[in-house]
């Protein structure tokens, strides 16, 4: 049944109109500018992440998505409308704030029945919707309680509701999960991707976190200093980043620095004089002969043994230097011989187990051919 | 050995600076507010004498026998029969109402603004407000009773103006004194409006805009309303002093608003009928604590503050 639904595509569909198109979006906080011609296109039904560090300008997109900010120039269309202008109550947009702004002297469920009651809903009405929702995110039974009175879960989930009331064309949600605690996080995720699907709103979350962006989202746009970096479904984003930032950004990465010495339609070779270590990428390079190229390689991607490969590639030699124990994996900090430190991430597949590789020892780093990733930029 | 311990504990007892940083406002209370007032109640239960102080002591030592304890409620009968009494607190009452509300009226506004202000203005806006503080009292009461007074500014303004071609009659009446009382208890209203509205997050509105609520809605239901502790704290403020106020009434009143206030001082210092001015102020001051308190109560259940016995049911 799952497959009936499987996530769509549609950015992927060239005839697909998009819902929200952001274009040409600038946004100056005097002379800092926190927006810079910023372009995007989201479509219907997705779950947008926007990703970046603090001061990237994704919650001053977000404000101006919601009408709170205007932008220096530039226009926003949502659903084929022009919203440049639009005063925030008027746009078909809802937000969920990242300190939820639950009103404090009114009710849980007067605080959902809000934003019916300004549309001079009937009465009965408002209070068959309010408990649909109050049931969707099971907050039925604290309908009478005051925010004060909840826990911090129960308050997301109001805010929740209260954001879904008008059924608006696009949910913003600005650090939805921030407040929660690390367990109750992980299981928020799932719920709130269960509920878009339900409600099958187009969503657009702004978060610090890449895991709750790579878990929830159907795209990642990952944003830095205004600009938006790499676009892209969160597997492609991680396994494909496009840039030395978005590789950085988004989990840990190791990164060789070199020049292309062999470049073919089906593979490349990247030689690292530094480390005495030669790369070959089994995609091309496509950038000239001789050019300064970086490889990343994910560390789960790498492999730690103590026998020396059989090969003259794909391989680099250093000492540990740190194990970090996390429970599911092992990350060992292996030092080359350059001062360069590379990460391996380990499974313990075997509970007790001795650690078969100890501080201090010497080590060889493997990896495939389709591990690495050539980054130009 | 043991001994040693315990008294060197015992010591530390005594000089604990935190606990005696407690203790010195609880003496100050006791010494300054709880002492006069058990002073004050004794002699509402005495009976007034020719003597000095003109008063026969509800328990006192005679010569050579014993001690006598003797209260008498009379003071508080006659209170309660005479409706005069009645009549000049409900007087009070009325008049300090209109000025809680005459300072709300303009006070609300006025907090508002200083909220809206740019933080320069801000606290510009706050030093106007605390200014007047820095002149006595009484000047500024008798500032308004020359302002108002016949031939004072606002008189011969208007006559200059033609508007009018006899002084009007400004002074010695209730519109004065709820005037006086409103200029010099404003800043009690302001002050503890503008905390309140400083205290609230403002993406509050934000959230209310954002459901659909335009900004003259908004302001009155959720600004206003999560301003009520202020407004309830500076019409307390408010109120309270006003219902015994004295100067104002005495300078800008006339003979028809006789408060409360005046009515004690008359017992007093005209009358020197002490256990009968007491017990008018005991007697005062319990009809205004009692409902007072019981407001206060209601607003001090606090709405922002977290419960914490929910967080479990997050992981249940």
């Amino acid at each position: 049944m799952k497959l009936a639904i499987k996530k769509l595509e549609p950015w992927q569909n060239p005839n697909e109109e998009p819902y929200i198109s952001i274009e040409n979006i600038s946004k100056n906080f005097g002379n800092f500018p926190a927006v810079v011609d910023f372009n995007l296109e989201i479509y219907k039904g997705e779950f947008f992440s926007l990703l970046g560090g603090s001061g990237c300008g994704k919650s001053t997109l977000l404000r101006m998505l919601a009408g709170f900010e205007q932008p220096t120039s530039g226009k926003i269309y949502i659903d084929g409308m022009d919203m440049t202008n639009i005063p925030p109550y008027e746009r078909p947009v809802n937000m969920m704030f990242q300190s939820y702004a639950l009103f404090p002297h009114m009710t849980v469920e007067q605080n959902v029945a809000f934003g019916l009651k300004q549309e001079n809903m009937a009465k009965s009405e408002i209070k068959d919707r309010v408990y649909d929702l109050l049931d969707l995110v099971e907050l039925k039974a604290f309908a009478k309680r005051k925010p004060n009175q909840l826990s911090g879960g129960q308050r997301q989930r109001t805010a929740l509701a209260r954001s879904l009331a008008k059924q608006p064309k696009v949910l913003l949600l600005d650090e939805p999960l921030a407040a929660l605690d690390k367990k109750l996080r992980d299981k928020t995720q799932f719920e709130l991707v269960n509920i878009q699907e339900e409600v099958g709103v187009t969503f657009i979350m702004v978060t610090h976190d890449q895991e709750e962006a790579m878990t929830m989202s159907t795209r990642v746009g990952v944003m830095e200093q205004g600009r938006i970096r790499q676009v892209g479904a969160p597997r492609e984003v991680y396994e494909y980043p496009n840039s030395r930032f978005s590789a950085e950004f988004i989990g840990s990465i190791n990164l060789f620095d070199g020049l292309v010495v062999e470049e073919e339609r089906d593979h490349a070779l990247v030689r690292d004089e530094e480390n005495d270590c030669t790369l070959y990428i089994s995609h091309s390079a496509s950038v000239p002969l001789g050019s300064q190229a970086t490889v990343a390689i994910r560390p789960e991607k790498v492999t730690i043994t103590k026998t020396p490969p059989k090969t003259d590639r794909n391989f680099t030699k250093g000492e540990v230097e740190e194990i970090a124990y996390l429970g599911d994996v092992s990350i060992y900090h292996v030092r080359l011989k350059s001062g360069k430190l590379v990460m391996a991430t380990v499974p313990n597949l075997q509970r007790g187990a001795a650690l078969p590789i100890e501080w201090e020892e010497e080590v060889y780093l493997k990896w495939n051919s389709n591990s690495g990733i050539i980054l130009t930029a | 050995m043991k001994q040693q311990y315990l008294s060197k504990t015992t010591w530390r007892k005594w000089i604990n600076v935190q606990k005696l940083s407690i203790k010195i406002p609880y003496a100050w209370m006791l010494l300054f507010l709880i002492g006069p007032l058990i002073a004050l109640v004794s002699i509402s239960f005495s009976e007034p004498a020719y003597a000095l102080p003109p008063y026969e002591a509800v328990l006192k030592y005679v010569e050579g026998t014993y001690l006598s304890l003797k209260f008498h409620i009379s003071n508080y009968i006659f209170i309660f029969k005479d409706s005069m009494y009645a009549t000049v607190f409900l007087r009070s009452v009325y008049i300090a109402f209109l000025s809680t509300a005459a300072c709300l009226i303009i006070g609300f506004p006025f907090a508002y603004a200083i909220f809206r202000a740019p933080p320069f203005w801000r606290n510009m806006l706050i030093l106007l407000v605390v200014l007047p503080f820095y002149t006595s009292f009484l000047v500024r009461v008798y500032a308004w009773s020359s302002i108002l007074s016949a031939n004072g500014p606002i008189n011969s303004m208007l006559m200059s103006l033609g508007f009018i071609s006899q002084p009007l009659q400004l002074l010695y009446n209730d519109a004065a004194v709820v005037l006086g009382i409103m200029y010099c208890y404003l800043p009690f209203m302001v002050m503890p409006i503008f905390v309140a509205l400083q205290k609230m997050d403002r993406t509050m509105l934000e959230a209310a805009y954002d459901l659909g609520c335009k900004p003259l809605r908004g302001f009155f239901t959720i600004t206003i309303p999560l301003a009520k502790k202020g407004i309830i704290a500076g019409s307390i403020l408010v109120l309270v002093p006003a219902i015994g106020e004295f100067v104002i009434p005495e300078l800008l009143g006339g003979s028809r608003t006789v408060m409360i206030g005046r009515t004690i001082w008359t017992e007093f210092f005209a009358n020197r009928d002490w256990p009968l001015a007491a017990a008018l102020a005991i007697s005062m001051f319990l009809l205004v604590i009692v409902p007072i308190n019981y407001v206060q109560r209601a607003n001090d259940y606090n709405e922002d503050e977290v419960s914490n016995k929910n967080q479990e049911a997050d992981h249940a």
